[in-house]
């Protein structure tokens, strides 16, 4: 407002009166503007995170959650051992998920961004179309594919290049990445595709004419151009593999485990919500700081600045 | 920046090797043909310009030079070698883009480099070339600056040291001043101009702006639908246009649909336009009775002077239009017999009393009618 007001002149007096500061009946167009968006995140994030944080100095008894304040869910959460190795694991996972999913996506966002017309539109809609079904089916389908007499098996034995069926296909952490890095791929994929959709191709041509090669194009040129996509989709993928439940719980088997279930089960069996909303601010808090500290270092900012510097 | 040291020496061939020969180049675009057997000869040094409307072919030519576009059938050889096939990365031509495509992700000197760093030029000697370029094209101070950090001339001199810095055997140019302003432009113009000249490089500039083309060029090759339809100095393409379309396109002219009469001068003859005679120059060999087109310039028309008898030719017309032009009035003319004319009149003098409706004496000098042949009757 302030630059609107010099950009007047000295002969709005009004605005001369109020330079530097906000004009009355701006400050409340300002506030009516802000009003729903302020709104949206009152109800939806603030209040649910203020509860949760209130509710981890609860104390729960069999006679239920009760307010008081004492950090004793913090101390368990931090010094049980199965806590503190089983949210190593879940960060472990979320970030081989992320890579994984980064390496898979990359290429088929590519792919996707070079082709045109009719046979994009058709691929994309391939893309898309796993992802009308819900998240557990998508999940689920796994276990008749890998199962001891799934599809895999039942596949290899028919060609006669195994006898029994490899046990080793599901119930372990390999499954959970291929469950995780499927269910997500959407998520990856997307952000990259339009990254790299809007990438200039007369920006290519520059840099073929000035004489890089093909593989120079992409690492000069692409990639760091659609390192913004890059940023957005690893950060989706992650944040989802960190908190993600179902699906390491079907795949994984025993070594499915995630910090999630732990979570969820002090709210759905164990009854100890207090515990189970201290848990939550614990991984809340961890994954903020992996994502500050890994976030300088990737340059996250440009993801929210919208690819500038 | 050192001009013997920036001469494109690379090239281990004879001085007297064309920059770039096409023989019967043709590219078509599914059924649309873009270029259609072009032959064209660009000697070293020249300062080359395709010349035609949108859509004419000249942005698909200079992109298959620059290898940018597959070609259909013909060569093309940079230097005397057939590149035809080769990628653009491993050509030694450089281009300015019409949008100039400078990488937003890299600083003016990180843009400049680029080429060189490819091609694994030594730190020292990229160091010196890279200060060559940014002193050449005066942006010293702004090594450190991004792109959307700059201006548009700025924008245009990073573009051009970016690709002059790989000292190119021939630099394409697509309508690079197309998007500036016409001070800007005229500015841009005079610095390509005495660039060109200092380094000597041969420059390949593709624009729609006839002004541009003629101020610039050593030689312009004119085209439309395609093909080139003349090739030649500026003045060569002004004053002797070879068809319809190079008259029309080049300048502002009158074209009159008329029919040869009198061939057997060499080099002129008399076209008859609704019944009136016109003396004109040809370079075309015309038949007595063929069609032919009369292109006469606007600016080549006068009045005749009242009283003395004069030998050059005069039509009689009545004024149907009037526009004050500043340097000269145009006046829209209509003779008895239908033809019309327009000409650019600088007698202020004596056209300041003339107004719509009155009769006038309009001349030409003996050579400023020139009759091409009319292929498209």
């Amino acid at each position: 407002m302030s630059t609107a007001a010099t950009d007047l002149g000295p002969s709005d007096s009004i605005a001369v009166k109020k330079a530097g500061g906000i004009g009355r009946s701006a400050r409340w167009t300002l506030f009516a503007l802000l009003a729903p968006g302020t709104a949206w995140l009152l109800v939806f994030i603030a209040v649910p995170l203020g509860f949760t944080l209130a509710m981890s100095v609860w104390k729960s008894t069999i006679l239920g959650t009760v307010p008081a304040f004492q950090f004793g869910n913090y101390i368990e959460a931090l010094t049980t051992p199965l806590y503190r190795d089983l949210l190593f694991k879940t960060v472990r996972i979320g970030v081989v998920t992320t890579v994984l999913s980064l390496l898979t996506s990359y290429p088929i966002a590519y792919c996707l961004a070079m082709q045109s017309g009719q046979r994009k539109a058709v691929l994309l809609l391939l893309l898309f179309l796993p992802f009308w079904t819900s998240y557990v089916v998508r999940t689920f389908v796994w276990l008749p594919i890998l199962g001891r007499t799934g599809a895999v098996n039942q596949f290899l034995m028919t060609l006669g290049i195994i006898h029994e069926p490899l046990p080793w296909l599901l119930y372990n952490e390999g499954a959970i990445y291929l469950g995780l890095v499927y269910v997500y791929t959407l998520f990856m994929t997307l952000p990259i595709y339009l990254a790299i959709e809007k990438i200039d191709p007369r920006l290519i041509e520059a840099a073929a004419d000035l004489g890089a090669k093909p593989r120079w194009v992409f690492l000069r040129i692409i990639l760091p151009l659609s390192w913004p996509g890059v940023l957005s989709g690893s950060l989706m993928v992650f944040l989802l593999a960190v908190s993600a439940y179902v699906t390491p719980q079907l795949l994984g088997g025993p070594s499915g485990i995630m910090f999630s279930n732990m979570i969820a089960d002090q709210f759905l069996s164990n009854n100890n919500w207090a515990f189970g909303a201290a848990l939550s601010i614990v991984l809340s808090a961890v994954v903020l700081l992996i994502l500050i500290v890994a976030g300088r270092w990737v340059g996250v900012h440009q993801v929210f600045a919208g690819g500038r510097t | 920046m050192n001009v013997a040291a920036s001469m494109p020496g690379a090239a281990p061939v004879g001085a007297n090797v064309p920059a770039v020969t096409i023989r019967g180049l043709s590219k078509r675009y599914g059924d649309v043909p873009a270029v259609s057997d072009v032959n064209l000869v660009i000697e070293r040094g020249e300062f080359f310009s395709l010349l035609g409307p949108s859509g004419c072919g000249k942005t698909s030519l200079l992109r298959i030079i620059g290898g940018f576009e597959s070609l259909d059938s013909g060569q093309v050889l940079l230097d005397g070698r057939d590149v035809s096939t080769v990628p653009a990365y491993a050509r030694n031509t450089n281009m300015i883009f019409q949008n100039l495509a400078l990488f937003p992700h890299m600083t003016v000197l990180e843009n400049i480099a680029f080429g060189l760093r490819r091609k694994g030029v030594g730190r020292e000697e990229l160091g010196r070339r890279v200060d060559e370029a940014i002193s050449l094209v005066r942006l010293q101070g702004y090594q450190s600056r991004m792109p959307d950090q700059l201006s548009g001339g700025q924008r245009q001199r990073v573009a051009m040291a970016r690709a002059l810095v790989n000292q190119p055997s021939v630099l394409l140019l697509d309508e690079p001043l197309g998007a500036l302003d016409l001070q800007l432009r005229l500015k841009m113009q005079e610095d390509l101009r005495s660039l060109q000249r200092t380094l000597g490089n041969t420059f390949i500039f593709v624009t729609h702006d006839q002004g541009e083309a003629m101020a610039m060029s050593d030689r312009i090759a004119i085209m439309n639908q395609g093909r080139i339809q003349q090739v030649g100095t500026p003045e060569e393409i002004y004053e002797n246009p070879k068809n319809r379309f190079v008259a029309e396109f080049v300048g502002h002219t009158n074209l009159l649909d008329g029919t040869v009469r009198d061939s057997s001068a060499h080099g002129r003859v008399n076209v008859e336009c609704r019944g009136t005679i016109i003396p004109c120059r040809t370079e075309t060999d015309l038949a007595d009775g063929q069609p032919a087109v009369v292109a006469l310039r606007y600016e080549k028309l006068d009045l005749a002077p009242d009283n003395e008898c004069s030998s050059h030719p005069v039509i009689f017309a009545v004024v149907s239009d009037r526009t004050y032009l500043g340097g000269a009035v145009r006046l829209h003319a209509r003779a008895a017999n239908g033809l019309t004319l327009t000409g650019d009149i600088t007698d202020t003098a004596r056209v300041r009393n003339i107004a719509v409706g009155d009769s006038v004496r309009l001349t030409f000098a003996a050579d400023a009618a020139v009759a091409v042949a009319d292929a498209e009757r």
